[in-house]
Order: C-alpha cells, then structure tokens, then sequence
C-alpha cells in the first residue's frame, strides 16, 4: 500500500495558498489603481497647518493649527487639479504656549467664541510648469470669505495593506487684515507683521476597498 | 528699538492720555453745569479712545463685542436727559426708573457668544442694582468718593482685559477709569463763586445725573464680555467681583458713618473708597497669581505676545 506523507502536503498547500491571498492584496506603497477623480478624506492625526508670522520685526514665530477635517478629490493621473475642502477648529491652535493660544483665540485675534472654525474650498486650479498646481480658492477666517491662490504640491501616495493615503502640501501667504485681525500691525505699531505664510500639509486616506 | 518705544509712546498717547486729556477739559467744562454731563465726557473718552484703538467705531458692529461702544454711545447721549429728568421728578425716583430701564435694555440687547437667558438677566440685573445703588449714593453725597471708586473697579477690568489678552477693550475701559479719576479730582475741589464758597453739595460736584450709570452700565458690560471672552487663568468670579464692588458703597450710608459732620469728610470718603478698592486689589492679585503661574517659561506671553 502506498502511503502519502499528508503533512508535508498541507503545509504546501497552506504556502500557495498565502502566496496566492498576499499577492491579491496591493502592497504598501502600492497606490489604488485609480485614474479617475476619488475623494480622500483627511487623517487629522496628520493634516496640519503651519503659519508663520514676523514678531516685532525681528524673528519668524511658527505656530500650528492642529486636525484639520475634511477632504480632497484628486484624479491620481493628474489629470485634473485637486479639489479642497477643508476645515479647522480654532480651538486646535497650538503654539506650544497655552497663554498665547489663548490670546489668539481671544477677540483681537481668531475670536474662536464667535468664529469656531476656519475653512478654505477650492474653486479651480491649473498645472504650473515645474508639476505642481495653483489652486484658487475661497478662504473664510472670523467670518470673512476672501479669494486666494495656494501652490499645492502632491507629495506621494502610499498607505497601508487596508489603507490608501496621498499627500498634499499647500503654500501660500495672507494679509490677516484681510480677515479683520489688525492688532499688532499698526495700533500697537510693528508687533505682528500683515502677512501671514501659511504652510498646509494634508494627507487624506481611503480604504482599499474604495 | 527707537521707534519701538516712540510706536508705545504713540499708542499710549492716542490710546489712553489723550481721551483722559480730553475728558479732563470736558469735565473742566462743564463744571458749572449739571453734573450729569460728566456722564457724558467718561462715554466719550471711552469712544475716542476706541476709536484711537481700533481706527474706527463699528454701528452697529461684525462681532458681539462691537456692542459695548454702541451701547456706550447711547449712554453718552442719554445721560444729561436723566439729568434733566432727575430735575423734573423726585431724583431717587428717576435713578431707579433709568436704571432699570438701562439694565433691562443693556440685557436685552448687549449678548455675547454662547449666552443663555440667565446670563442676559445676570448682566441686566447687576447693572440696574449696583447702577441704582451708585446713582442714589451719588445723590446723597457729592464729591470724588465715587467717581474714584468706579475709577477703580473699571481700571481692576481694564487690567484684567490686558492680562487676558483682549487689549482691544482693556484701552478705552483704561481711558474711561482715567477720566473717572480726572472728574474725580475736579469734584474734591470746592466750588468758589467769586470770592463766595459754594455749599459743598452742589449738583456739579457729584456723578449723579448720569454719570454713575453711564460708568455702571460700562463696567458691567466689560465685566461680562472679558468673562465670556476669557481664555486665561481668571476665575469668573474675578471678572464679576468688580461689578459688585461699588455696592460697598453702601457701607458709608449706614447710621454711624452718613451722620458724621463735614468735619469726618476724610473718614467718610476713605469707609467709602477703600473697601471698593480692597475688593478691586484682591480680584486683581488673584488672577495675576492665577495667569502668572507659566509666565517664566512662557516669554512670549505679554502685551507683544
């Protein structure tokens, strides 16, 4: 009678079959294959905005607004530009100083009792020579809609087995004025500088699945 | 550096002395007119000084807070009729109907962010009650007992608003205590006629008429918005203990202290003072100690903050 070794046979089968179940999966860093626009929405663990502004005409002081919500629909083969909708709790100033948060979420500054929130939507965009994109848009602070134009950079795709995540990185500079917030910059003369540079860095996320 | 210090002359100067100056030759002025036009020159260092501030006067204002001047604004132009009022009708009668009055609009209509009900009725009340109160006190007794007391609890808010960061409403609530101690200096003086004294209660030479409403009514919307606007260290309690210090006041007009002669004015005026003022420096120490507890690691967290 011939006999058959079942256990090594098993453990074949077993081999094959996760091989055949991993390959199935994309692998991290793999991008969804997706050349038409989809929607990522933000991981606010790691979308954040830093802006920086001149402090009694000597050094630059950095400060950041932290979970920043909302999503970006993007096609990965670029064939469009990327489309904006984001929003930021005033209450997510961070400064590393709990009094100045306080003071910039204070009446002079953001006034977060009466304007809780902060949001920019895209409105269009277009390729600039070097790849990245100039997206136009309406930027709402205390209240206040007014249009500007940011430099957005798409960082890279990536992600996780369960997980897809891309990475956007905007630029661009304000007036604060614009928005009502004109302490500092003549009465007391000098203390903060009008203009503001913001850097937004988002990164938005989409399961496997989508 | 040099024009740093000229840009902090230039904003104290515009910001805080001018108003005061102002309101000095307004009080000046109308010395030997009613006093309740003193009610009237406190509102206006308030404006000019806001102005000075924020470059302009907002009626009726984007943000909440924009209402305190608009309110400020009908007081300076209501205060001499309650002077003529309290001209017309018992003067006690009169103090209580406007107060009331300025209570229940000033409750109605000056709202800050996340209010109920109960904190429109807080306000409204505490302005018609320590108003009534400072307005009958004044009544009763000329001089710069008063005007120095609300001097203080309005300077106590003004120093609360800039250690909470809020230096928008801190400089015209500092312009309207300078110009309180302004008046109040003009009402220690006694009044001459030629080479004849004047009875030392005469009209001019108190805050009633107006006045002690008017500097009431501004306390207790400060008060309330440095609270409601508040995210430092600072009790409540220490924003409100202000708005209730003037009811102090009332200590002098007990049996033993309101029948001590002219001769006891010094006593009188300091069982007056002084326990406001005692109120005012304790609400004051407290939240420095509460706001100052990260000030060495925290530079950054000044008036250039």
């Amino acid at each position: 009678m011939l006999s058959i070794p079942l256990r090594p046979l098993a453990s074949l089968a077993c081999l094959v079959l996760a091989t055949a179940f991993s390959l199935s999966l994309p692998s991290a860093g793999q991008a969804p294959a997706a050349s038409e626009t989809s929607t990522w929405k933000l991981d606010p663990v790691h979308s954040v905005a830093l802006f920086r502004i001149h402090h009694l005409k000597s050094g630059m002081f950095w400060g950041r607004v932290n979970a920043l919500e909302g999503t970006v629909t993007y096609a990965e083969d670029g064939s469009s530009a990327p489309v904006f909708d984001v929003t930021a709790s005033i209450e997510q100033i961070d400064t590393g100083s709990e009094k100045l948060d306080g003071n910039l979420k204070g009446p002079n500054f953001f006034n977060a009792k009466e304007f809780p929130t902060l949001s920019f939507k895209s409105t269009g965009g277009d390729r600039t020579p070097d790849g990245q994109w100039r997206v136009s848009g309406d930027l709402s602070i205390r209240g206040q809609t007014k249009s500007v134009t940011t430099l957005v950079e798409v960082t890279g795709f990536g992600g996780t087995p369960v997980e897809a995540h891309a990475g956007f990185e905007a630029t661009l500079t304000i007036k604060r004025s614009d928005f009502g917030m004109s302490w500092g910059i003549e009465k007391p003369a000098a203390v903060l500088s009008d203009d503001v540079k913001l850097v937004v860095s988002l990164e938005g996320i989409q399961s496997r699945g989508q | 550096m040099a024009s740093d210090l000229g840009g902090i002359a230039a904003y104290l100067g515009f910001g805080l002395l001018l108003p005061a100056i102002v309101a000095l030759g307004l009080v000046l002025a109308v010395r030997r007119s009613p006093g309740g036009l003193t009610g009237t020159a406190i509102a206006l260092a308030f404006l000019l000084s806001w102005i000075a501030e924020r470059g302009t006067l907002e009626v009726p204002g984007s943000e909440r807070w924009h209402l305190v001047a608009v309110a400020v604004l009908a007081l300076g132009a209501f205060t001499p009729w309650l002077a003529v009022l309290e001209h017309r009708v018992p003067e006690v009668l009169a103090a209580a109907v406007a107060a009331c009055c300025i209570g229940v609009a000033i409750g109605r209509w000056v709202q800050f962010p996340a209010w109920t009900p109960a904190h429109a009725w807080a306000m409204g009340s505490a302005i018609g009650v320590v108003g009534f109160t400072t307005e009958w006190c004044a009544l009763r007794r000329p001089g710069a007992a008063i005007p120095m007391s609300l001097a203080a609890c309005i300077g106590t808010e003004s120093i609360l608003l800039a250690m909470s960061g809020f230096f928008s409403l801190a400089v015209p609530a500092g312009a309207m205590a300078l110009a309180l101690c302004a008046a109040s200096v003009v009402m220690a003086q006694p009044l001459h006629s030629g080479d004849r004294r004047v009875v030392a209660d005469s009209p001019v030479r108190t805050l009633a008429g107006g006045g002690a409403l008017t500097a009431v009514a501004t306390l207790g919307m400060i008060a309330f918005a440095g609270w409601s606007y508040d995210y430092s260290a600072i009790e409540p309690w220490m924003w409100l203990a202000p708005i209730a210090a003037p009811l102090a006041l009332l200590l002098a007009e007990s049996p033993g202290i309101s029948s001590l002669g002219d001769r006891s004015g010094g006593v009188r005026f300091v069982v007056r003072v002084v326990p406001v003022v005692a109120i005012c420096v304790a609400a004051l120490y407290l939240a420095w100690r509460a706001t100052s507890a990260d000030s060495a690691s925290d530079p950054l967290a000044d008036l250039y903050g």
